[in-house]
């Protein structure tokens, strides 16, 4: 089969042999946890519950405020502990409701709202479902998955593309999903597709994963819905708009949403967890994440969201070695924490842990203009170029030369050979620009 | 030697420079373009920083416009009411001259308060290390101290103090509000020079929570507000704000700044 790809993009040490032989293990509720109030992309959603009201597993603590946001669940049953901010892995700091358990924390599955008949489910009903069931995209961006489902008025949706790329190194959770779980996803996929009105569904898988591969070859013959696609391993495959022009050819517009070029892209544990949400009613509690790296044993777990990272670190047997980092998700895009006292959150596809030695850095150098973050970017920016700019405050040629057209892949910063913070860059720029145009937009 | 090239060589350009003057000053009488010569006075009466305060894209545009009426003669804040008065004579009226304002920073915490916890390895800018999980002090609200509102600055009011915190001189700052808007964190607050109370923290949460992070934060205590003259102190949230109306004499609100056991209080600049 020809492997699929996009121009550009790098190819870091996979590290995937960690973990991915690992099967998925349930992990046992703690005593304590803490859930985030925002845990999507968009507004953070309100609090329904209180210092001291009792929850039960899959009960909504929140709900969805704004047009981007989404619903929040209960993952166990027990006793709201406090409703304060904690520590939150992406803004540092958050409201979350602290939940102590109870003993007897029972499934409360007859409470959950089963669908029917999920085939006659029509394509609103089902976007309702993934509402109502806080589904969010489990990739890592944590986009709303009911806001994307249903294409805008005047647009609709050729294809429907299952990203089960991975390209980030060390994370093996959607790959142990894809082998253990393939049902799952199958019929989630179905749901979607259904929903968002496609005619044709791909599965995107890597090379470097050849189990996947066979598995999925076996599941997609003779069904003519779904079609897998096999691409090239390199990163950033995975990311949205990479995936849509390897597999389509056709390219995003700058500026412009998937959906413009009649794509929809969804993370093959969305399509788990839709299945989940209609098929058991069970809403969006727990997740896949790999714990790899530096720990004495690494994992993949079926992780309760809210359960803090010291607990899974414990459970797994604790660091190996002195840690220098913590990072929520891979190591290219992923977010470095300040304490492993944060809980997992629904976009945590990965906790990384890099010893000392690992994650010591190197000072940068002047530019040197040897141009092979040009080469390397997946989107065909000059990093350098706007990285320089976002140095000098000079936003308006940032913004010129695309700033705001970087996906933040990071592949600039790991190829330059004087080790600059170019994709650090770029970020401060676009967060600059978008606070000049708000600032602009209120006036 | 033979004179006659270049007397007439002289004499030709001489002439024609005569011409094109004679042609050049007749133009420019008949195109003149009327223009308010109070516009010119006006602009060498701004201090020239093009800060955009006024909400014109620079001092020009802003003389032009408060000639014509689009912006008032106490626009200019960096010039503040001396700059006004003399505008409003120019034009004629009378100024609303408004009290001078100041920034504020709304954080205390310096390194020794408030340490860090975390190795921050990236771009050295406040904003940069605010984007990744609000940066790597213990405290995610305080002043991370790499200095956005010094470089802002366009009057050179703000520099970095030797804790960790920058300090703003009340004579250079003219209130533009520059350093409110570089800075991530939304701690640099532009109020009255002669405010009598400036809550130096910024923190929403609660007591457990903040003394944990910083030895100078607000713990939401409220006893400020008891002891605040004609209540005119409310807690919103955890932090003590001014209501719109205070009584304005810092002696009347010593008390309450020196109720506050975390010493987060001060008194305007």
């Amino acid at each position: 089969m020809r492997k699929l790809t996009f121009k550009g993009g790098i190819h870091p040490p996979e590290k995937k042999e960690l973990s991915e032989n690992e099967s998925i293990i349930e992990f046992p509720v703690r005593p304590e946890i803490s859930v985030p109030l925002l845990q999507q992309l968009g507004a953070p959603s309100k609090p329904l519950v209180k210092k001291g009201d009792p929850v039960k597993k899959g009960q909504m603590i929140g709900e969805a405020q704004g047009f981007i946001s989404a619903n929040v669940h209960s993952p166990v049953s027990g006793k709201v502990k406090d409703v304060d901010y904690t520590n939150h892995p992406v803004t540092g700091r958050g409201i979350s409701v602290t939940i102590l358990t109870e003993s007897n924390n029972t499934p409360t599955s007859d409470d959950y709202f089963k669908a029917e008949d999920p085939e006659k489910l029509s394509p609103q009903e089902i976007a309702d479902i993934a509402k109502n069931s806080g589904i969010v995209g489990m990739g890592g961006a944590s986009f709303p998955t009911h806001v994307k489902l249903i294409p805008p008025k005047g647009k609709n949706y050729e294809s429907l593309i299952l990203n089960g790329a991975e390209c980030e190194p060390y994370l093996t959770a959607d790959y142990r999903l894809m082998l253990e779980k393939p049902e799952k996803i199958l019929l989630g996929a179905k749901l979607m597709m259904k929903a968002c009105l496609a005619k044709k569904t791909f599965i995107a898988i890597e090379s470097n994963k050849p189990e996947a591969v066979r598995e999925w070859e076996k599941l997609t013959s003779g069904e003519d819905w779904i079609e897998l696609k096999v691409m090239k391993t390199k990163y950033p495959q995975g990311a949205e708009k990479q995936l849509i022009n390897a597999i389509t050819g056709k390219e995003v517009p700058s500026g412009g949403l998937p959906v413009d070029v009649g794509v929809l892209v969804q993370n093959v544990g969305t399509a788990a967890a839709l299945y989940d949400a209609v098929y058991s009613g069970e809403p969006l509690i727990k997740r896949v994440t790999t714990v790899t790296g530096a720990v004495k044993r690494r994992a993949n777990l079926l992780v309760p969201v809210g359960t803090y990272v010291s607990d899974i670190i414990e459970f797994l047997g604790g660091y190996l070695g002195e840690p220098g980092k913590v990072i929520f998700g891979g190591p290219m895009m992923g977010v470095s924490q300040r304490t492993d006292g944060v809980p997992v959150i629904k976009s945590t596809s990965g906790i990384l842990v890099l010893s000392k030695t690992e994650s010591t850095e190197k000072p940068q150098t002047n530019c040197i203009r040897c141009s092979r973050c040009v080469t390397v970017c997946p989107i065909g920016l000059m990093p350098y170029e706007i990285a320089a700019r976002s140095e000098t405050g000079d936003l308006e040629t940032a913004g010129s030369v695309g700033a705001l057209d970087c996906i933040e892949c990071g592949s600039c910063s790991f190829i330059c050979p004087a080790r600059r913070d170019l994709v650090q860059l770029i970020r401060l720029a676009k967060n600059k620009i978008i606070a000049k145009k708000k600032r602009g937009a209120q006036k | 030697m033979n004179f006659t090239p270049i007397v007439f060589s002289t004499a030709v350009v001489g002439a024609l420079g005569l011409a094109f003057g004679i042609i050049l000053s007749a133009a420019a009488k008949k195109f003149r373009v009327e223009t308010d010569p109070r516009v010119e006075e006006i602009l060498k009466l701004l201090p020239g920083a093009n800060c955009g305060a006024c909400g014109a894209p620079g001092c020009a545009a802003y003389a032009q416009g408060v000639v014509e009426g689009k912006y008032a003669p106490s626009g200019c804040i960096p010039g503040a009411g001396v700059t006004a008065e003399k505008i409003a004579q120019i034009l004629g009226v009378q100024a609303e001259t408004g009290e001078k304002k100041i920034a504020y920073l709304l954080c205390g915490g310096d390194r020794e308060q408030s340490p860090d916890i975390g190795k921050y390895e990236g771009v050295m800018t406040c904003r940069g290390a605010h984007l990744v999980i609000s940066g790597m002090k213990a405290c995610s609200w305080g002043c991370i101290g790499f200095g956005d509102c010094v470089e802002a600055c366009p009057f050179d009011a703000i520099k970095m103090g030797e804790k960790g915190l920058p300090v703003i001189d009340r004579e250079k700052c003219t209130g533009c509000g520059k350093c409110e808007q570089a800075c991530p964190k939304e701690i640099i607050k532009i109020m009255p020079i002669s405010i009598p109370l400036v809550v130096r923290c910024s923190n929403p949460e609660k007591l457990k929570n903040v003394k944990d992070v910083c030895k100078v934060g607000c713990i939401g205590c409220s006893l400020c507000v008891k002891k605040s003259p004609e209540n005119s102190l409310e807690m919103r949230g955890n932090l003590p704000y001014l209501k719109d109306a205070y009584p304005k004499d810092r002696k009347l609100w010593q008390e309450a700044i020196n109720s506050c056991p975390s010493k987060c209080l001060s008194e305007g600049a």
